[in-house]
């Protein structure tokens, strides 16, 4: 459970930052 | 254009979430045997579907919460470009964690989401960590913590009053491992409590 809790923290949340910031500067760019 | 592209993000964003968490507030019925799985799936949606509802009147703090204000400038939040960043985002990681057998959490996921289009779109210096700090990460940390706490204080009391109560029936468990049961003597006068195998 706490492994499961604490890749929620260390995969989860950064790999959406990054698929955001991603996706934010591609937008961007094609706008 | 940019609106449709919005809606279909956000589309794929509650499918991706619904798929995933409409089964985890009842996923412990299935699990103990009284529930099977169709019948947990459907207490499940019924649920999910009241509380969707009544968020409507209850959750709006939660709403501006994840709308992303008070951690970027309410001028990027007012910009398509990060809200579809931000769908984009939380629903490709949410898709690609189902797909990828990875842990999933859409807050952990939507939080993420806000954080890196805010990075991207205002800048480090625009973004209010202390906010995110105290708004996001802080509940995110504690939550856990105030759920195992309650669950402990709640499970003797709850354990007594079952021990009281006459068994209830077991619901053949579907998919479920543990389809058995077996009676074991109450530790009072009444009859013998049916639990599940394994416990």
């Amino acid at each position: 459970m706490i492994a499961v809790i604490a890749a929620a923290w260390a995969v989860t949340l950064p790999l959406a930052a990054a698929v955001s910031a991603v996706a934010a500067v591609a937008l961007a760019t094609l706008r | 254009m940019i609106a449709a592209a919005i809606v279909l993000a956000a589309l794929a964003l509650a499918f991706a979430n619904g798929a995933n968490d409409n089964f985890k507030g009842v996923a412990t019925l299935q699990g103990c045997g009284r529930a099977s799985y169709r019948r947990a799936l459907g207490l499940a949606t019924l649920t999910t579907l009241a509380g969707s509802l009544s968020a409507l009147v209850v959750a709006t703090g939660l709403a501006r919460r994840f709308s992303g204000r008070g951690l970027v400038p309410d001028a990027v939040v007012a910009e398509p470009m990060f809200v579809l960043a931000v769908a984009v985002g939380a629903g490709a990681t949410i898709l690609l964690a189902t797909r990828l057998g990875l842990p999933v959490s859409t807050t952990h996921a939507l939080t993420g989401a806000l954080l890196g289009a805010g990075l991207a779109v205002a800048g480090p210096g625009q973004v209010a960590f202390r906010a995110l700090a105290s708004s996001f990460v802080t509940p995110l940390l504690v939550s856990p913590l105030v759920a195992l706490a309650l669950a402990a204080v709640l499970r003797p009391g709850l354990r007594r009053l079952e021990a009281a109560l006459p068994a209830a029936p077991l619901q053949p468990a579907g998919r479920s491992p543990r389809r058995t049961s077996r009676a074991v003597p109450s530790s009072g006068s009444g009859p013998p409590t049916a639990r599940p195998a394994g416990r």
